[in-house]
């Protein structure tokens, strides 16, 4: 499916890609954790710009297959942050350890995008981006 | 973004009348808590009992109605639904709120002592 790379597009699109997953007949719990990767991938793109407006389309596929639900999702966009591939050596700091005035407000999505996707595959192209990712079939602990 | 709120038994009780609070509401969703929290005192209960999605960007703005409301006037959480109480835990964020099964236990537990939990 291809939506414009708005926050309204992209709840509008996760909306349509639940009905169809849902019709294939996969579980919640899978489709409850590929949401919320989906989501924060599609934000991404939405939120920061990296698109303009003549090109600001997203594209999404979802294939199902016995290892989970692999997605790619593909923008003309400018290139994603390389932080997204650096794997978190100690995970987040402890945000109990933190002072009120000091916690996050922001920086949760990449953590939940590591810690629900494997497999997961980021390539610049001419044409733009196309990042690929498998949600597997068993919860790794989330 | 509908929330309602009510006072009781020296809480705030606020309940989100929407389905997602996520980087479309995310917004609107901070400026509808500091407009129906504005004013008030005591700790404040979101019940989330009716959200089924939120992303990192509705976390955010949860995380930052926390700190408007300050030391003064704990933020706490009760009902969360599966996929809403993942977010937190896989954020680690479930450490920062008290959260509860229902906004009835959470007006069990007591307000003065919120700070301590």
């Amino acid at each position: 499916m291809m939506f414009p790379a708005s926050e309204e597009a992209v709840r509008a699109a996760l909306r349509h890609w639940r009905g169809a997953v849902t019709g294939m007949g996969e579980v919640g719990d899978l489709m409850d954790r590929s949401e919320i990767v989906l989501a924060e991938v599609l934000n991404n793109i939405a939120e920061h710009g990296r698109v303009d407006a003549a090109t600001g389309w997203i594209g999404l596929r979802c294939d199902p297959g016995p290892l989970g639900l692999r997605f790619v999702v593909t923008d003309r966009g400018r290139p994603l942050p390389p932080a997204l591939l650096t794997p978190l050596a100690d995970g987040p700091p402890l945000p109990q350890d933190l002072d009120l005035p000091d916690l996050p407000e922001g920086g949760f999505g990449w953590q939940m995008i590591r810690l629900l996707t494997r497999e997961l595959t980021c390539q610049h192209e001419a044409q733009g981006n196309r990042l690929s990712f498998l949600i597997p079939r068993h919860a790794p602990g989330g | 973004m509908r929330l309602t709120s009510r006072e009781q038994g020296g809480w705030t009780v606020v309940t989100v009348a929407e389905d997602r609070i996520d980087a479309a509401a995310a917004i609107a969703f901070k400026e509808a808590m500091r407009q129906v929290t504005d004013g008030g005192a005591g700790p404040v209960i979101l019940d989330l009992g009716g959200v089924s999605f939120i992303d990192s960007s509705g976390l955010g703005a949860i995380v930052a109605v926390m700190k408007h409301l300050g030391r003064d006037r704990r933020l706490h959480l009760a009902a969360l639904l599966p996929n809403v109480d993942r977010v937190f835990r896989l954020t680690r964020m479930d450490s920062v709120f008290p959260i509860h099964a229902t906004v009835a236990a959470g007006l069990d537990s007591a307000p003065d002592h919120a700070d301590d939990r």
